[in-house]
């Protein structure tokens, strides 16, 4: 590789570091209150969600949480913003679709 | 494989970015307790020089060690300086308070933000705008501001609620944000005819990064409440705690017919959360049930109680409802009181809540259960025909405090009642006689003159019956004991409660099964209402002292309460109500309006006796309209310098309606 392949080679990995310290930031900094997903989408996405189900096969349907954590109840929680309309929160007990909650 | 290593590169910066900032650790840690902050639980700071909690310290007892001003010099308190920092638009009285001076700076969270303040003079250090209001709430206006921001030293971060329901941490050198988190989801209040507060923020260290506390307010829509713990560094949800029973939580899911009430069933947090690290617990009170009425029967837990949760974990440790089935808005938004009072020879530690209700609520911080001298009875839930409990599915009987817990507002409107609480026995012509429609009998009792049926008091409003009745401490305005903070002195061992009588009305014609009425839109409401400033001895449960306020002079009380070691108890009023005092000329463009300019007043915390008044000036051009103290003092040491603080409102048609007022010797 040349001289200025090389330069080349590290120019685009500094370019990638810098969008990857943008990107980066911005998830962390905003608590990843970007979604791609529309209202609508999200919308049927609840609607279609049932208490009982399992936890993988409802994990599958929906994209990545905002929040994932445990409830004073011990149960497995996961949420996701519609910002700013709605918080869904989904929790689950031993692998069960218990409740879901706007919160 | 120069672009995959450059991939990975990107990869593993961000993942390592994003998650670094939500890592935290989580350890206990305690300091031993000083003789004289024996009031407080080991590990807790009290108020000295700085007030850097929005109830002064982590336990939220109002109280500061400062006695440069006291009871012997307070009537020489002056306006050191005063400030507007907020929007000419806004147009409720603010309820939240500063905090000072960690950095130098006081911090002050309003509608639109927060901003940083020279504690000396009142100029602007640094101002944070935040998001606009969000109308997707389908609400036009917000019903208060965020009531706190809270400090933590660890990093320099204030955190504050925010307007599109989120909770933000910001650089408190430079008011930078750091991070935010969505608390509740804007949409949650879609049938709101008004939108509720920002979310309250609180903090305490835990040994680790430190937890932020918030919670969504409201809860007159299908949401459930819950009260959270972020990590401070990070913004990180470590846990939630939820404020209503899923389907595995036996027995209290028992308590909704229709377990699938319970996941939408409201219970939202209004008060401002006091923690516990010696115990290792927070304690919250939860708020109304969705819907107020309609529900199957039950007591429906958790909603109008006060909970007590492992701060570590959010875990029930302990709760005390209330409210049984509430359908009244009676509910629990005022922020408790954690302290350690001496009651017969031992230092008990306990937690006090005011309801809406009037009652003031307390128990053993520890176990929930009875303090000593501080009794309960039952009582029935009120119902003048024998049909509105079965009809509205309510709880047969209420447990409610006896002794001056049971005697903040008047709850047995019998001359009997009213005189074992000490309030003159013809209270209730006092408040209705001659109002509207009222008509009082040659007995003293009480008739709509519209259909001769009588109108009767009562703690617990019945059931949705043809009988007119009122409710004292309803839903409307807060109740009796609202938001703002109450104050607790370790060295008089008095609680001092700012309380307004406010009412909430059920006519006898119009109300139907299963549906309610909130706010006075009873026709009866009160020209005249039963307010005050009450000094409760927390070691025997007897009232100390209290002044009744002058409804044509201070009129209702609704700003809580501050206490210091200088012998002084203070508070704020909405102001005189007598329609009189509107002409008397004294208002430039003098209206309607009821509300007129409130009083900042400071008492001997011994005897009661009002020390100091300042009255807020209308300033030129206003119209004399809701200029009221709304939030609680607080108190600070500057550079060898006492100063007391109070955020209130101005009237409308002032180029700004809000203003924070500093007093000095």
């Amino acid at each position: 590789v040349s001289r200025r392949g090389w330069i080349y080679v590290f120019g685009g990995i500094a370019a990638l570091v810098v969008v990857g310290l943008a990107v980066g930031l911005t998830l962390g900094l905003s608590g990843g209150k970007k979604s791609t997903m529309s209202h609508a989408g999200y919308a049927r996405l609840w609607t279609s969600t049932s208490v009982g189900s399992q936890q993988a096969a409802v994990l599958k349907r929906w994209p990545k949480p905002y929040n994932v954590y445990h409830d004073g109840f011990s149960n497995q929680c996961y949420e996701w913003s519609d910002y700013p309309a709605y918080l869904y929160n989904l929790c689950f007990k031993k692998g069960i679709l218990i409740t879901k909650s706007l919160a | 494989l120069v672009f995959v290593v450059a991939a990975l590169l990107v990869a593993a910066t961000t993942v390592a970015l994003a998650s670094a900032s939500r890592t935290a650790s989580h350890k206990a840690s305690a300091t031993p307790a000083e003789g004289a902050n024996a009031y407080l639980p080991t590990g807790v700071k009290p108020a000295v020089n700085d007030w850097l909690w929005p109830g002064g310290d982590e336990s939220s007892t109002g109280f500061s060690q400062l006695k440069q001003i006291n009871s012997s010099n307070v009537g020489g308190l002056k306006v050191a300086w005063n400030a507007s920092y907020n929007l000419p638009t806004d147009t409720a009285s603010p309820q939240s308070q500063p905090i000072c001076c960690p950095l130098g700076n006081m911090y002050l969270t309003i509608r639109t933000g927060v901003v940083a303040i020279n504690p000396a003079d009142g100029s602007i250090v640094w101002k944070y705008q935040g998001p606009a209001f969000n109308t997707i709430r389908s609400a036009t206006s917000q019903v208060v501001g965020a009531r706190s921001q809270v400090f933590s030293p660890k990093w320099n971060y204030i955190y504050s609620g925010q307007q599109d329901g989120s909770v933000v941490a910001l650089n408190a050198k430079t008011g930078a944000p750091v991070w935010t988190v969505q608390v509740s989801g804007t949409g949650t209040y879609g049938s709101a005819t008004g939108a509720e507060s920002e979310p309250f923020t609180q903090f305490y260290d835990d040994g680790g990064d430190g937890i932020v506390l918030s919670c969504p307010n409201g809860g007159e829509s299908p949401f459930r409440g819950h009260v959270d713990a972020y990590d401070a560094k990070t913004g990180q949800l470590v846990w939630r705690s939820w404020n209503t029973p899923d389907p595995t939580q036996l027995p209290y899911i028992l308590t909704w017919s229709n377990p699938a009430e319970a996941a939408t069933g409201g219970a939202a947090t209004w008060s401002i959360p006091a923690v516990d690290p010696q115990l290792g617990l927070v304690y919250y009170g939860t708020g109304n049930l969705y819907p107020w009425t309609g529900r199957q029967p039950g007591d429906d837990l958790w909603g109008n109680a006060i909970m007590a949760v492992d701060w570590k974990t959010g875990a029930l440790r302990w709760y005390w409802q209330e409210v049984k089935h509430d359908i009244w808005d009676l509910d629990s938004p005022n922020p408790p009181n954690r302290m350690n009072v001496p009651i017969g020879g031992k230092m008990v530690p306990v937690v006090a809540e005011g309801g809406k209700d009037g009652y003031l609520y307390v128990r053993n911080a520890k176990t929930g259960g009875v303090v000593p001298n501080f009794g309960f009875k039952t009582i029935p839930t009120y119902d003048p025909t024998g049909k509105g409990t079965a009809l509205n599915g309510l709880s047969a009987n209420q447990v409610i405090p006896t002794g001056a817990a049971g005697c903040i507002f008047p709850d047995d409107w019998t001359a009997a009642g009213l005189s074992a609480c000490g309030f003159p026995t013809d209270l209730l012509k006092q408040q209705y006689g001659g109002a509207n429609n009222v008509n009082v009998q040659p007995d003293g009792s009480l008739v709509n003159v519209a259909n001769g049926i009588p109108i009767v008091g009562t703690p617990f409003g019945a059931a949705h019956t043809r009988d007119a009745y009122f409710i004292f401490g309803g839903g409307a305005g807060g109740g009796v004991m609202g938001y703002p903070r109450k104050a607790y002195n370790p060295i008089t061992h008095n609680l001092y409660i700012c309380y307004q009588g406010q009412s909430t009305g059920h006519s006898n014609s119009g109300n139907s099964t299963n549906t309610l009425t909130l706010g006075p839109s009873f026709s009866n409401t009160p020209t005249t209402p039963q307010a005050g400033y009450v000094a409760v001895n927390m070691t025997n449960n007897t009232v100390a002292w209290r002044q009744n306020f002058d409804a044509t002079l201070y009129g209702n009380c609704y700003s809580g309460s501050m206490t210091t070691a200088g012998n002084l108890a203070m508070t704020g009023t909405v102001g005189p109500l007598s329609a009189a005092l509107l002409n008397t000329g004294k208002f430039p463009n003098g209206t309607a309006s009821l509300n007129l300019d409130g009083y900042f007043l400071i008492f001997d915390a011994t005897t009661g006796k009002i020390l100091f008044q300042w009255q807020i000036p209308v300033p030129a051009g206003a119209t004399g309209n809701s200029t009221n103290f709304g939030g609680p003092a607080i108190t600070y040491m500057f550079k060898g310098k006492q100063y007391i603080a109070i955020y209130h409102g101005l009237p409308a048609g002032s180029p700004n309606r809000d203003q924070l007022t500093v007093f000095s010797l």
